[in-house]
């Protein structure tokens, strides 16, 4: 055999051999199952979303045609579309706010207590993040509930106020479901701040104090400023998450009373499976798509800083 | 601007379950107009004391007085001090000109005076076309100008430094270090300048408190602590390369003293043996300044008192204009400094003049210097 046919033929060994191959061949095994769930699960239903929202897609027909933008002008000729997309935006205006500033606040109170104490509260603030969103919603239908054995009607009955519908009323359904969101879910906003707040140097605080600053000066000149990246992580994930709000319209008030609590991705999801229109679903999803990158855009446009200490 | 005087000042610390005693019972008088360096090194308590002057921290016992005020509980923005930071502590997301107009607006000072101070000050650091830069966007030396800066625009009663060149490479802690000489010139201010750097406390120090383990050891000018170090400590801590410490016994012989350590013999001078006779027979530790230690015959012996000794040569280090000669006397090693062009054998039995008219006496249990009856 040639001297060129036998590197050839030890080319695969050498290959196996070579160290940097075998770092990386690992890398990719163990890459391997996230990439594969991240493909079939997001990628893939990503692509085929927006390709089925270009089609007539629905579960009664067994081939699908392009039909071009008709799926996006039906969902836009909607009117529940538009109702759903207010509900949505009345929804996000009222609960992102607070879900900046409450978890900004716990965590500057936590920062003042001892180390121990401090992660103590991180832990106790973060747990109730671990419980599934299910349950959590289910307890408050409970507390909600309608009748006298509800804990909020419980509460109003002690200062002699009748009970009330809450959930069941259709101008007292989205009020509820946004106290229920301010008083959920802000647990991890805690711990970013306080992890935020922990990075900010000392002697910025003590040369704030010799530049004759007050303790509310200090809080916004310095903390506030300071954990600018975080408020805007924040604002974009609670944004990005209110625009999406379904599990507590689903279980607390399947959407209504009468269309009340009908957020937009609710809407969606009644149009996909239980209209089985799969297409205009996926249309009205795209639609969701564009209008929360459109939000976080802007958001990052106003709110994106690069503090270096 | 205003005396900083302090009065058996303590602080102590509980660190992890036990209680340190970080400074220990101070008494500092800083003169109107003054430049005091605080020198030591790390856990000295230097940066401790700056601290509790400054009102970071509050001492344990003691009292601190700025001017004729009682500042020893006053918060840090009501002793009227301003302080640059060892990091420089700029405001990362505030411009040049808004971190120096920090502390004016927060007083409510009128615009135009804020505007002026801050222009002022610019001018004389010359970081003028700094001021719309963010920190961020200034170099090391910048940015210690900005702190500097920061500082002017307050005319507080006091400056404090915590280490502000620490974090420079050495030219330009060299060339900053004569940038904030000439400025103290010109504006006259009462300063605490704490550092570990002893060249910097020599240069800067109009006078200069040495401190090791939450204590002043001695109080003084550069030269006078360099000539006559109170104990072993400052001896070592000042000077490049330290002075020579070796152990010794003091005996008479006739009318002088010799330093008598295993085979040398070392006859001090008829003044020095008049000093210290009455420690004649007593065991000491024995200083003398590397400087002090020449080539036989060399340039270097001008003043009588020179005397011969055997050593031993070990290395020689080459630094351009002079070299160090480490070699042993005895069981001691020790270290020369001489020009370059001295004539020394490279390595192997030799002998070095000493200047006996040099040498330090310290007292060999407690390591304070002796001194005269």
């Amino acid at each position: 055999m040639s001297m060129d046919l036998r590197q050839l033929v030890r080319w695969p060994q050498r290959m196996l051999e070579h160290r940097a191959y075998n770092e990386y061949l690992w890398a990719y095994i163990f890459l391997a199952p996230f990439i594969l769930i991240f493909g079939v699960f997001t990628i893939y239903t990503l692509v085929w979303g927006v390709v089925i929202s270009f089609q007539d897609f629905t579960a009664f027909r067994a081939e699908h045609r392009f039909i071009g933008l008709n799926n996006y002008a039906a969902a836009l000729r909607d009117p529940v579309t538009w109702h759903s997309l207010r509900i949505s935006a009345l929804y996000t205006v009222a609960t992102v706010p607070v879900g900046i500033l409450w978890p900004f606040f716990l965590a500057v109170i936590i920062q003042q207590l001892h180390p121990r104490l401090r992660a103590f509260y991180r832990s106790a603030f973060y747990l109730p993040g671990v419980t599934s969103g299910v349950v959590m919603t289910l307890v408050w239908v409970w507390i909600f509930y309608p009748m006298a054995g509800g804990l909020a009607n419980g509460l109003l009955n002690l200062f002699g106020i009748k009970p009330q519908l809450w959930f069941g009323d259709a101008k007292q359904a989205l009020p509820s479901l946004i106290f229920m969101s301010w008083l959920t879910g802000w647990g991890g906003g805690v711990v970013l701040y306080s992890a935020a707040m922990n990075n900010i140097p000392q002697s910025l605080y003590e040369a704030a104090d010799l530049d004759c600053t007050s303790a509310l000066g200090k809080f916004r000149h310095i903390t506030w400023p300071l954990v600018k990246p975080t408020t805007l992580f924040l604002l974009v994930t609670t944004t990005i998450g209110s625009f999406q709000v379904f599990q507590s319209a689903y279980i607390a008030t399947s959407g209504g009373p009468q269309l009340a609590t009908t957020t937009f991705v609710y809407h969606i999801w009644t149009t996909a499976f239980e209209i089985l229109h799969l297409g205009r679903g996926a249309a009205m999803s795209m639609i969701l798509t564009i209008i929360v990158m459109a939000v976080a855009i802007i958001q990052f446009r106003y709110m994106s800083t690069d503090v270096e200490y | 601007m205003a005396k900083i005087r302090a009065r058996n000042v303590s602080k102590t610390f509980r660190a992890k379950g036990t209680m340190v005693e970080a400074v220990k019972h101070v008494d500092v008088d800083i003169g109107e107009g003054e430049f005091a360096v605080f020198v030591g090194p790390s856990g000295s308590g230097k940066t401790t004391f700056l601290r509790l002057v400054a009102g970071l921290e509050l001492p344990t016992s003691g009292q601190i007085w700025i001017g004729d005020r009682d500042v020893t509980t006053v918060h840090p923005r009501a002793r009227g001090i301003a302080m640059v930071f060892q990091d420089y502590a700029l405001y990362p997301h505030m411009t040049v000109r808004q971190n120096m107009a920090f502390a004016l607006e927060n007083l409510k000072h009128p615009r135009h005076e804020i505007e002026q101070r801050v222009n002022q000050a610019a001018d004389m650091l010359q970081i003028r076309a700094l001021l719309e830069r963010r920190p961020r966007e200034l170099s090391g030396g910048q940015r210690q100008r900005v702190a500097v800066g920061r500082a002017i625009v307050r005319q507080p009663a006091a400056f404090l430094f915590d280490e502000p060149l620490s974090n420079l490479d050495a030219k330009l802690r060299v060339q900053m270090r004569v940038e904030l000489a000439e400025l103290h010139r010109r504006l006259a201010a009462t300063a605490l300048y704490v550092t570990h750097d002893q060249v910097e406390a020599m240069t800067l120090g109009e006078r200069i408190f040495v401190m090791n383990d939450g204590v002043i050891q001695q109080v003084g000018r550069g030269t006078e602590l360099y000539e006559q170090p109170a104990n072993t400590f400052v001896a070592s801590f000042l000077g490049s390369p330290p002075m020579n410490l070796f152990p010794a016994r003091l005996e008479a012989e006739r009318e002088r003293l010799l330093v008598v350590q295993d085979e040398l013999r070392l006859p001090l001078t008829a003044e020095l043996s008049r000093r210290y006779q009455s420690f004649a027979h007593r065991e000491v530790t024995v200083g003398i300044r590397p400087e002090h230690i020449a080539a036989l015959n060399s340039l270097t012996m001008t003043e009588p008192g020179w005397m011969p000794a055997d050593v031993h040569l070990l290395i020689t280090e080459h630094l351009g204009s002079e070299k160090l000669v480490y070699f042993t006397l005895g069981a001691q090693r020790l270290v020369a400094k001489m020009p370059e062009d001295a004539p020394l054998s490279a390595f192997g039995a030799g002998q070095l003049a000493f200047n006996t008219n040099r040498i330090q006496l310290f007292d060999r249990t407690t390591n304070q210097a002796l001194h005269a009856g």
